[in-house]
């Protein structure tokens, strides 16, 4: 993976480390190879967590440790708070795991990373996995794989079904140079069409698995910038059965009065040149198809 | 959640917007009551459903006097209109109308922002003339977390050419109106119609209010009433924390993931079975929320399978499985049951539901699989 995202330069935090979801995350992003440096809970300065040093401020964690990065566990109620702090830290990455969070919330924080120049993953994903350097975020490490001739990324809405699709993807021995979560909420700070920018500048990527959904526009908004692409990109889009007007677990998976629907993303998507696949255990064999 | 058009309109006065008198009522005696008590005539009376088209479809009743407001209300109450039953009336005084304007708050998926939306064409569907690029339809962006300045707005409305309408007024509503978007966290808050009244004033004669569920923990008034709106099942998916939505077929259905949820409808559709609900456990998977979850999906009788995906992580799944146990021994009949399990002691989980009858498991990464599985067993 091209030195973007998460890299040997990476000096990452944990902001919401003493929770328990937060601990635990963190036990598994060291596992992984994580270079995380320190985490932030207001109040519990000075305390020790993992082995990481925990400071009150992503100031103190910048000032102390060098921190140029966040992984966010901070309950919905707190994290708007925790991702301004971040960013006004001038952090270059920030991955916002937390879901729940109001929309106008997220809008606000969206809008002041753009100011500030700051990338912000999420909210309500699983963040990110670099095999070879570690992940900000929930991804299992287990389902990973990369070193094989040909590699792709991955990108999707919803953790699980991506996890279902990498799995897939390394059965059928397709390595991974990357996978990011961009999240389930109607607004997301990192849309589509940026990861897939990042995914076409990687000289170690060969081609593209998107995992789409019902709701939004996302998938369509990313067509034209795909139409440029070198790389082929296949896609699985869910939600093709799904009746509209009800929302399917994550905030923006509904279909509204005539959009957000996945036959009209499929249509946009085929004529952009991606290759649909109707289950996940078809991507591997389609991407290999376009690869050769 | 939508909220109801007489909780939002009282909602709104609180911001000091003009709405029409007018109260809530459950049978005609009471709302000939209301009627006697807002006094003059004529009366409105209107079903209180959350769906829109509710005036074509008769919903919708102007009334000359008490007697016809008893009549209109008997009529609406206790009937189904446009897929719900109704349970209660809006009465409300009829206003005299000059002309209807639109306005809306109304959340731009393009630009991330809350945007003020005004047409001055009464009687319109705003969405037909938004699609036909109609000019009719204008959109003031507001960045996320700004406040509206009045000025702002006045001057957008002078360049918008409403100079049949006090703008002046108009401003004053429609700051006031973004305001309490912004404060009750609402997705969308439309008045249509926005009536100028024969004596010049603005009267908010509809209103449809969306809040956003995520908000709901800091809305507690809200929250409540979402509280109350919700089937017993729907209050105890909400109290085990998963996310739940009832659907029309036979199969029960349980992921961990939205996605995985989604995806799994998918499968089930392509196989020619008809999922009964769609269920996502979310992240923290326990025994006791999966015993939860499976009784709940189990409970409706025609319920003939049910279909159970989880994408542990570093959940220990061993808990997750002795909660499918669990629920097995309280749910009556024996309807076939596969479960796709991975994650943390994956191993121990396959072989304590191996032992169980009628369930079926999927060592597997594929969910198509367990859903052919599925498809075999129950025919």
């Amino acid at each position: 993976m091209a030195t973007f995202l998460l890299d040997k330069s990476t000096r990452a935090i944990v902001q919401g480390i003493t929770g328990r979801v937060g601990q635990t995350q963190t036990h598994w992003m060291l596992a992984a190879g994580t270079p995380l440096v320190a985490g932030v809970t207001p109040g519990r300065g000075g305390q020790m967590i993992e082995g990481l040093p925990v400071y009150d401020t992503v100031a103190d964690a910048v000032c102390n440790e060098g921190a140029n990065a966040s992984v966010i566990f901070v309950p919905a109620v707190a994290a708007r708070e925790a991702v301004i702090e971040a960013i006004d830290s001038r952090l270059r990455l920030i991955v916002v795991i937390t879901e729940h969070i109001p929309m106008r919330d997220t809008m606000e924080f969206k809008a002041r990373a753009r100011c500030a120049g700051v990338t912000v993953i999420g909210p309500n994903c699983p963040g990110l996995f670099v095999p070879g350097f570690g992940k900000l975020g929930i991804m299992p490490a287990n389902i990973f794989s990369r070193g094989t001739p040909k590699s792709v990324g991955v990108v999707g809405r919803s953790a699980t079904l991506c996890y279902e699709v990498i799995a897939n993807l390394t059965g059928a021995g397709l390595g991974q140079t990357a996978a990011v979560g961009i999240g389930g909420d109607p607004v997301v700070c990192t849309e589509f069409i940026e990861v897939l920018k990042l995914f076409e500048a990687d000289p170690a990527t060969d081609g593209v698995a998107l995992v789409g959904e019902i709701g939004g526009s996302a998938e369509e908004r990313a067509t034209a910038y795909i139409t440029t692409m070198r790389k082929p990109v296949v896609a699985l889009i869910v939600g093709r059965a799904a009746p509209p007007g009800r929302r399917f677990g994550h905030a923006g998976a509904i279909i509204r009065a005539g959009s957000g629907g996945a036959d009209q993303k499929i249509k946009a998507l085929r004529e952009a040149g991606v290759t649909i696949a109707d289950t996940p255990s078809q991507i591997p064999g389609l991407l290999k198809q376009r690869l050769i | 959640m939508i909220v109801s058009e007489d909780l939002a309109k009282r909602l709104l006065s609180q911001y000091g917007l003009p709405v029409p008198a007018g109260q809530a009522a459950q049978t005609p005696e009471a709302a000939a009551a209301i009627a006697q008590m807002l006094g003059g005539s004529p009366f409105i009376v209107k079903a209180l459903i959350p769906a829109g088209g509710r005036g074509k479809a008769g919903g919708v009743k102007v009334c000359a006097s008490i007697e016809t407001v008893t009549e209109a209300a008997y009529s609406l109450l206790s009937h189904d209109l446009l897929g719900y039953r109704v349970a209660s009336v809006l009465v409300e005084k009829a206003m005299p109308i000059a002309r209807e304007i639109y306005a809306g708050v109304v959340a731009n998926l393009t630009t991330d922002s809350f945007d003020l939306v005004v047409s001055f064409t009464g009687g319109m569907e705003i969405e037909n003339a938004a699609q036909s690029n109609n000019q009719a339809v204008w959109q003031l962006s507001v960045e996320p977390g700004d406040i509206l300045p009045r000025y702002r707005v006045s001057q957008w409305l002078r360049q918008i050419s409403a100079e049949d309408v006090n703008i002046e007024a108009l401003a004053r509503v429609l700051v006031a109106l973004y305001r309490a978007a912004a404060d009750l966290d609402a997705v969308l808050l439309e008045i249509n119609p926005l009536a100028v009244l024969t004596d010049g004033t603005l009267s908010m004669l509809d209103c449809k209010l969306e809040i956003d569920d995520n908000a709901l923990a800091r809305q507690p008034e809200l929250a409540e009433v979402y509280r109350q709106s919700l089937s017993s099942r729907e209050l105890r998916a909400r109290d085990l924390g998963v996310s739940y939505v009832p659907l029309e077929g036979d199969i029960g259905v349980i992921t961990s993931g939205a996605g995985l949820g989604m995806c799994t409808l998918d499968l089930l559709k392509l196989q020619g079975l008809v999922p009964a609900n769609f269920l996502d456990t979310g992240g923290g998977i326990s025994e006791s929320l999966v015993q939860g979850a499976l009784e709940l999906i189990m409970e409706p009788p025609q319920v003939r399978g049910a279909i159970i995906i989880l994408y542990g992580g570093i959940n220990r799944m061993l808990e997750a499985s002795k909660g499918i146990v669990a629920a097995l021994q309280l749910i009556p009949g024996a309807r076939p049951l596969v479960v796709k399990i991975l994650g943390n002691q994956q191993e121990e989980a396959w072989a304590m539901l191996e032992k169980v009858p009628n369930v079926h498991v999927i060592r597997v990464v594929q969910t198509e699989d367990a859903v052919a599985k599925l498809a075999e067993l129950v025919g």
